[in-house]
C-alpha cells in the first residue's frame, strides 16, 4: 500500500514538472521501453527515444484524479 | 480482496503501455513509408545523372508469362532510370498495377479488366493517364522524343 502511495505522490510531482520525479517515473519503466524498442530483435535508438518522449507525454496526461477515484470505488467493490 | 482492484500504478502502466503501442505503430508506418519512397540513394542519383533518361514506352521490357499474382518488382528492376522509378511509384496502386499488366505481361485492356475486376474503358483511362502522369513526372513531353 505504502508503495501505490509513493508511485502516486512521484506522479503528481512529475505532472508539476518536478524534473527529478519524472526521472524517476522514466527510470521506472525504462525495462518496457527498452524492451519495445525492438524492431525484429534489433534495439532501435530513435524508437526508444520516441518512447521516452511518450512516457513524458503521458505523465502529463494522465488522468490521476480520475484513476484515483476509479481505483477507490474499485477498491470498495472488491472488499 | 485485490480482484478486480486497480491501482493507480497499474492504470497508468497500462495507458502507458497503450501509448506506447500507437507510438510503436505510428513509427513503423513512418519508417516503412519513408523506405517505400527512398528510391534514390545518392549513388543510384549519381548513375542516373550519367546515363541519359529513357521515356517508358522506349524503354526495353522483358515481358514475362503471368501466373495469377502481379509481380510489380520484376518491372520495377527492369527501370533502371530512377526518375521514371520514382515517377512508377508515385502512381496509384490500381496505376501501377495496370502498368505492369500491360508492360510486363503484354496483356491486353479486356484481360486487364477482367484481372483488376473493371471495364475495358476503365483499364485503356487508367494505363493512358499513368503514363501522362509519368510522362509529367519525368518531365517529357509527347512529341519530344519522336522522330
Amino acid at each position: 500500500m505504502k508503495r501505490e502511495d509513493e508511485f502516486e505522490r512521484i506522479l503528481r510531482r512529475a505532472q508539476m514538472a518536478d524534473k527529478n520525479a519524472m526521472v524517476k517515473i522514466v527510470e521506472m519503466y525504462r525495462p518496457l521501453l527498452v524492451s519495445h524498442a525492438k524492431i525484429r530483435g534489433k534495439f532501435e535508438e530513435d524508437l526508444y527515444q520516441e518512447l521516452v518522449y511518450t512516457t513524458l507525454k503521458c505523465i502529463f496526461k494522465f488522468p490521476l484524479e480520475k484513476a484515483k477515484r476509479e481505483s477507490t470505488v474499485a477498491a470498495l467493490y472488491s472488499v | 480482496m485485490r480482484k478486480g482492484k486497480k491501482t493507480v500504478q497499474e492504470n497508468f502502466s497500462n495507458y502507458l503501455l497503450h501509448a506506447v503501442e500507437n507510438t510503436i505503430r505510428t513509427y513503423c508506418k513512418t519508417k516503412y513509408l519513408i523506405l517505400e519512397n527512398e528510391v534514390l540513394s545518392e549513388k543510384d542519383l549519381e548513375e542516373s545523372l550519367e546515363e541519359p533518361q529513357q521515356p517508358l514506352d522506349e524503354t526495353e521490357v522483358m515481358g514475362c508469362e503471368f501466373k495469377g499474382i502481379i509481380e510489380m518488382e520484376k518491372l520495377l528492376h527492369q527501370i533502371t532510370d530512377n526518375h521514371l522509378l520514382k515517377a512508377f511509384c508515385s502512381l496509384s496502386k490500381m496505376g501501377r498495377e495496370v502498368m505492369c499488366l500491360r508492360i510486363l505481361y503484354e496483356k491486353s485492356f479486356k484481360e486487364i479488366g477482367e484481372i483488376e475486376g473493371i471495364t475495358k474503358k476503365k483499364a485503356e483511362d487508367t494505363y493512358y493517364n499513368s503514363i501522362k502522369k509519368v510522362r509529367k513526372i519525368v518531365g517529357g513531353t509527347k512529341y519530344e522524343k519522336r522522330r
